[in-house]
Parts: C-alpha cells; sequence; structure tokens
C-alpha cells in the first residue's frame, strides 16, 4: 500500500498491519519513522528530514516500505503478542503551543471572537495490548518558548511559528497539524490586546473530520473569558466535537485529563 | 562545684550492671524506633514534599525520638537532669572555645536552612565549585560535582562567600562573545545570528535573542548574542548554537578574526630571514 499527501486521501493514521520481516515507512512533516515487525520484536528508526512548512507533500506511508539509514534513533521493543497490527495515532503536543494573530488585535469590551490557530502534532506508535505508546515524537519539533510575566515566574511552551487567522477561510489546511477554534470574550470595559495566546493543547482532546477536508484534525473548541474587574480569566474547554466540524470523530483523548473543564487563571497565564 | 562532686560520686554509686544494660538497651531501642520513624515519614511523604523538606522533616524526627531516649537512657544510669544540664552548661561553654568553628558551622547551617538559598538537588556555584546538592548536614554541605567528584563545603564558608544557584529559575541566559572582521557587514551578521536562533528549536522564542555591540576591539568588532534556553538544555543549546554560528559564518565567509601582531625586529638585530618557496619545490616536498 503507497499512500501520497493529499486532502482527499486516506489519512496517514490509524490501524496498519505489517507482518512478520515487513518494515512501514512514514514521513510526516519533519518526521521519517520505519518500523519493522519481525518475530517477538517490534523495531523503530525515527530521525528528522528536511521539510519546508508549506509544502504540499506533507507526509507519505509506505508499507512495505525502506528502512531509515543507521543515523537514525532505533529503538527496540521485545512483546509476546503475536498481533500483527501498530497503530500510529496523532496527538497534540506535551506543552501549551504560544500563537500570535497575524498582527496584535484589540478586542473592545463586551465583545466575542474566534480565533483560529493551529499547532504541531506529535505521532504515538503503540500496539492494542500495550497501555502507554512505544514512540512519541514531534511530526515537527516546534521552538521553545517561554510564557509568563517575568523570567522567573511563568511556563515553559512551543511557539506555533504559524499565526492564528479571524477567518477559517485564511487558514491553509494541513493535515500535520491540528485546528483549533480560540473564542475569546472580554468581559471587562477595558480593550483587551491580544499579542500572544497561549494554548493549553495537553488538556484538549483531538478529533477528525470525516466529511468535508477528510482527515483534517481538530481540537476541542476553548474558550477564553477575560473577567469584568479582576485580573482572572476563564478557560473553558469544551467536551463534544468542535462546532466547525461536521462528523468530527474522536481520535485521542487530553494528555492531562481534565477535572474541571473551567479554569481560572492569572489573565497574563493566558494571554501575553 | 561541691554539688557537681556529690553528683558524681552519686553517679559511681549508682552505677550497677543491669542500670547500664538498661540504659544500653534503652539507647539501641531509641536509634531503632528513630531510624524506623524516619524511614517511614519517607514513606508516607515522599511525594508531598521536596527532597530539601523531606531530608529536614526525617533529620528532625529521627532525633528528637533519639534524643528522648538518650535522656531516659542517662535517668536510667542515675544521673539527675537537672544537674546534668548545669553541667552540660559548663562544659559546653568550655567545649565552645575549644570547638569555635564547628559551633561557627552548626549556626550557619541553621542560617542556611532558615535563609534556603538552595535545596537538595539544586545546582549550586560555591567559589570555584560547581556541583549538584546531595546533602545538607550540621556542619557541611555535600556537592556532586559534574566530573563525579564529593565535595565537602562547610557552612560557614557558604554563608561568607557568594553562591550562585544555577538550577533556581526554569530559563537561562546564554551570553556568547564573538568578534567579526572590520570588513563586515554588522545588520548582515545580525540577519545571520537572528536566523540561527529562529531555526534551532532549543533557543527560546521569547525572551527574544539580543545582539549587544560591545566595542571596537584590537583585531575585531566584539559582539555580544544573547539567546535564552531552558534550564536542562542549556548545555546542548551552548553547543548547538556555536558550531552552527561557526559553520554559517564560513558558508558565508563572515571572518572570526584572531589577534594580529606586527613583530619590529629593529635596527639591533639581525633582518629575519625569508626564505621563497616555488610551488615545484613545494609540491616536491609534498612527494
Amino acid at each position: 500500500m503507497r499512500a501520497q499527501s493529499s486532502v482527499t486521501a486516506a489519512q496517514w493514521w490509524g490501524r496498519f498491519d505489517l507482518r512478520v520481516g515487513v518494515t512501514g515507512r512514514w514521513d510526516v512533516a519533519s518526521l521519517s519513522l520505519a518500523v519493522t515487525r519481525l518475530a517477538r520484536e517490534w523495531r523503530m528508526q525515527h530521525r528528522e528530514r528536511k521539510f519546508e512548512e508549506g509544502s504540499s507533500a506533507s507526509w507519505s506511508v509506505t508499507v512495505p516500505g525502506p528502512v531509515l539509514d543507521d543515523d537514525a534513533e532505533v529503538m527496540r521493543y521485545v512483546v509476546r503478542d503475536p498481533s500483527d497490527a501498530i497503530m500510529i495515532q496523532p496527538a497534540l503536543a506535551d506543552r501549551p503551543v504560544v500563537t500570535r494573530p497575524v498582527e496584535p488585535i484589540y478586542l473592545q469590551g463586551g465583545e466575542e471572537t474566534t480565533i483560529f490557530v493551529s499547532s504541531p502534532l506529535w505521532v504515538n506508535v503503540h500496539n492494542e495490548t500495550m497501555d502507554g505508546p512505544f514512540l512519541d515524537v514531534p511530526s515537527h519539533r516546534p521552538s521553545d518558548t517561554w510564557f509568563g510575566p517575568s523570567t522567573m515566574e511563568g511556563e515553559m511552551c512551543y511557539a506555533a511559528r504559524t499565526q492564528g487567522r479571524l477567518s477559517l477561510a485564511e487558514m491553509p489546511l494541513r493535515l500535520h497539524r491540528a485546528l483549533t477554534a480560540l473564542s475569546i470574550r472580554n468581559k471587562g470595559k477595558q480593550p483587551l490586546l491580544l499579542e500572544r495566546l497561549k494554548l493549553p493543547v495537553c488538556q484538549l482532546s483531538l478529533y477528525s473530520s470525516a466529511r468535508k477536508h477528510k482527515g483534517m484534525l481538530w481540537t476541542s473548541d476553548t474558550t477564553i473569558v477575560a473577567g469584568k474587574e479582576t485580573e482572572l480569566a476563564e478557560i473553558h474547554v469544551e467536551t463534544g466535537a468542535p462546532r466547525h466540524v461536521a462528523g468530527a470523530e474522536l481520535v485521542s483523548g487530553p494528555r492531562e485529563p481534565l477535572e474541571n473543564y473551567v479554569l481560572k487563571r492569572a489573565m497574563h497565564a493566558l494571554l501575553g | 562545684m561541691d554539688q557537681f562532686q556529690s553528683t558524681l560520686e552519686a553517679i559511681g554509686s549508682n552505677l550497677h550492671g543491669f542500670s547500664v544494660f538498661k540504659a544500653a538497651v534503652l539507647v539501641v531501642t531509641g536509634w531503632l524506633l528513630a531510624r524506623i520513624a524516619s524511614l517511614t515519614v519517607r514513606r508516607l511523604f515522599s511525594e508531598h514534599l521536596s527532597r530539601h523538606d523531606l531530608a529536614l522533616v526525617r533529620r528532625v524526627v529521627f532525633y528528637v525520638i533519639l534524643a528522648l531516649f538518650v535522656v531516659s537512657a542517662v535517668r536510667e544510669l542515675g544521673f539527675k537532669l537537672h544537674v546534668l544540664m548545669g553541667a552540660a552548661g559548663i562544659l559546653t561553654l568550655a567545649i565552645g572555645f575549644a570547638s569555635q568553628t564547628s559551633a561557627s558551622n552548626i549556626i550557619s547551617g541553621l542560617f542556611l536552612l532558615g535563609e534556603r538559598p538552595f535545596s537538595i538537588g539544586d545546582v549550586v556555584k560555591i567559589g570555584d565549585t560547581t556541583g549538584e546538592v546531595i546533602s545538607i548536614d550540621m556542619l557541611s554541605v555535600k556537592l556532586r560535582t559534574f566530573d563525579n567528584l564529593f565535595v565537602r563545603i562547610p557552612n560557614e564558608t557558604i554563608i561568607k562567600s557568594s553562591l550562585t544557584t544555577l538550577s533556581k529559575f526554569p530559563i537561562r541566559r546564554l551570553d556568547l562573545q564573538l568578534g567579526i572582521a572590520y570588513k563586515e557587514d554588522i545588520e548582515r551578521v545580525r540577519e545571520v545570528l537572528f536566523d540561527l536562533a529562529d531555526k534551532n528549536p532549543l533557543c527560546l522564542d521569547e525572551p527574544k535573542p539580543i545582539l549587544i555591540f560591545q566595542g571596537f576591539g584590537e583585531s575585531s568588532i566584539n559582539l555580544q548574542f544573547s539567546v535564552w534556553a531552558q534550564r536542562e538544555q542549556f548545555l546542548e543549546l551552548r553547543n548547538s548554537i556555536q558550531i552552527e554560528i561557526k559553520k554559517q559564518f564560513d558558508r558565508l565567509g563572515i571572518e572570526i578574526p584572531f589577534p594580529h601582531r606586527t613583530l619590529y625586529a629593529g635596527s639591533v638585530t639581525e633582518p629575519l630571514p625569508v626564505r621563497i618557496e616555488s610551488d615545484n619545490s613545494h609540491r616536491r616536498e609534498k612527494t
């Protein structure tokens, strides 16, 4: 089976069957991954590849495919499970992602807006019998960034090098990134400056669109509500499917399960 | 003094073999119970307390239990506690003069615990020594250096000298000192450096990198390029970004000059011998 990158083609993730001695090869954004089924063993190789953001061929899956060169990182897992099935799953980043609107925006008091932001995906490899994944690697290693009021107080995040947009139509659709509809509501009287936005992706679920733009990945809808007088902001994570996706299917749950779907945070901890 | 002498005589008359045995049993039992209690504290609170706090609580529990049993053992031996305390006062004074350094270390240790400039597991720099704190004890702090040496630093030294805790904050700035040739376009160099920082995933997007013009040096324009990194990735960034800068400068022909010296032999010395080799002779030498 050989699948090439295309918005309408089959997706790069899902269940794949590899018989003993067969290698499957996945190239997703900057990641090259080769999974080989051996007798009682899974052998995985991965390394970075040259990839330009915006390139049309963002992924390819080749089964049977070639193994990677010796310079790739190798991991071997001994298993008793005789199954040939391997699951390749997309996941959201393991830290919050910071994004910027194309240009800083002021949100007037009492107004609400939705910004569409995209965040990088991680690739999980696991089989049906294991609790945790064999491998959890980024499809594109984002740059580290710091989000906080000072260099002493804040949180390590990833910088999304793409920019948030106010219209979904302007958003480039990429199968190696996940889209989020982030609503911001300003309950206060003063205008709110939106310069940097922190998206807590570890607490969001991942959905795929089954109809329009099949295979596109979306996260749970999220709303940030800036308080009236206080310096506190609330973040609401919607539990259902994203509202902009018709026939959304759950792909994976959040990395850090949310006990409370409404979190209160200091304003500077969400909006920079 | 008479009272002290009479107490000692009383002790001598009361010291029977059985009492000594009972006191020894008390001390051993106390030590065992203190050890068990200390281990239980570790098991119960290891998830809730930091390594530093856990070590502190364990030490307090251990010494309080042991002290209670030692006091009981002393009573069992026939000592009167109030008299003993009085004697201990005099003794402390005498010992105090003899062991000023130890006392100073103990008091410094208390200040260190109160001020808490670092905890167990932190990486600190004290004087010329940099290492991970593995224990904070009554007299000294023990460090494990990165070349895996065990270093004991007296508490008094730490209080007196300047101390840097390298692992206090989650991010650190790396200041790279660069020299470029006078002929280079600084704006172009600036673009190259910022582009490299942008492409290196370990280099933080925020706080942004900065380029500081340090001045006109003897043989180069001196610049400081400062980038931020996560504390744990600091060394990796320090290596990777400098290698990338060198490679990129070489690729783009940006010169990193080294100090130039003009040697003047003067009229007193003989002229320096100069030998000119032709290409052919050079090739012949090589073969």
